[in-house]
């Protein structure tokens, strides 16, 4: 009787050792270092090309829109030509009369004021 | 082939890991000697074969069996230097690194080679008839005799124990 109870218990015990012994699990660090010792932890993650394909995107824009604004300012800067031209032109057909007679402000000063506000 | 090869690892680093521990003792061992084992596979990728799992319980068994061999001989060389002076080994020096205790891992740890071995690769592991006897170069029906010769020796060590 004796005999058989200290089977049943050395089977019991058994059984939960080797139970908890299956449990057993390989610590992370080994996988990490395997990886790392072969020089297979390179991985190419899916986002870097994503990221390199933004900045060049963002390069591309930031230099078309440098492009555009140096376009802008230009075409401003003419359009401003233009127009002190436009009054210069009026200046130069005041005659010297119109000067005398209705003095420097209207002849002189008002085009080039109107000129300087266009602008 | 490095997806091959991590699948494999993936498969079977915790059963490895599980003998090893069983047979070594001691984590930080075992956790050298799983890694050990697959960069060997790593070494022969290009081969392959059908029977990696087999091939790789057998590279990690030799590599257990050779630690335990040193391990014996460091032990062995330590009583040749204290023979003859007043210090006696104390018994701690035998199970240096040995994290396994009680009287069932005590049992297992006694068991004979292939037995103990074949003991915990059977049932930590769950390994089938045909990859236990392929990992040990066995024929089937002797790879079943081991078996059952383990049990029984593990069976009457612990009675014995527990008497």
């Amino acid at each position: 009787m004796r005999e058989q109870s200290v089977e049943q218990q050395v089977s019991e015990e058994l059984t939960n050792y080797f139970e908890q012994a299956r449990q057993v699990k390989c610590p992370p660090s080994m996988k990490q270092n395997l990886y790392q010792h072969l020089g297979l932890n390179r991985t190419y993650k899916w986002f870097q090309p994503a990221l390199a394909f933004s900045m060049v995107a963002v390069c591309s824009l930031g230099l078309v829109w440098h492009h555009q604004k140096q376009q802008d300012q230009l075409e401003q800067a003419e359009r401003d030509m233009q127009i002190a031209m436009h009054y210069m032109q009026k200046i130069s057909e005041k005659t010297l009369e119109d000067t005398n007679t209705l003095g420097i402000k209207p002849a002189i000063i008002v085009p080039v004021s109107k000129s300087m506000a266009q602008i | 082939m490095s997806i091959w090869y991590k699948l494999q690892v993936s498969k079977n680093q915790h059963g490895l890991y599980a003998l090893a521990y069983q047979m070594l003792g001691n984590q930080l061992e075992a956790e050298d000697v799983v890694q050990d084992a697959f960069i060997k596979l790593w070494e022969r990728r290009e081969q392959g074969g059908k029977y990696e799992k087999a091939w790789l319980y057998k590279v990690t068994r030799n590599q257990c069996l050779d630690i335990l061999r040193r391990r014996k001989h460091a032990y062995e060389y330590q009583i040749a230097q204290v023979v003859g002076s007043d210090v006696a080994p104390s018994a701690s020096d035998e199970v240096i690194n040995d994290e396994l205790s009680g009287e069932i891992g005590k049992a297992i740890k006694e068991l004979d080679e292939p037995y103990k071995s074949l003991l915990v690769m059977r049932e930590v592991n769950g390994l089938s008839y045909q990859v236990l006897a392929d990992s040990l170069d066995l024929s089937l029906s002797q790879t079943k005799v081991y078996l059952h010769r383990a049990r029984k020796q593990l069976q009457k060590s612990l009675e014995k124990a527990y008497a």
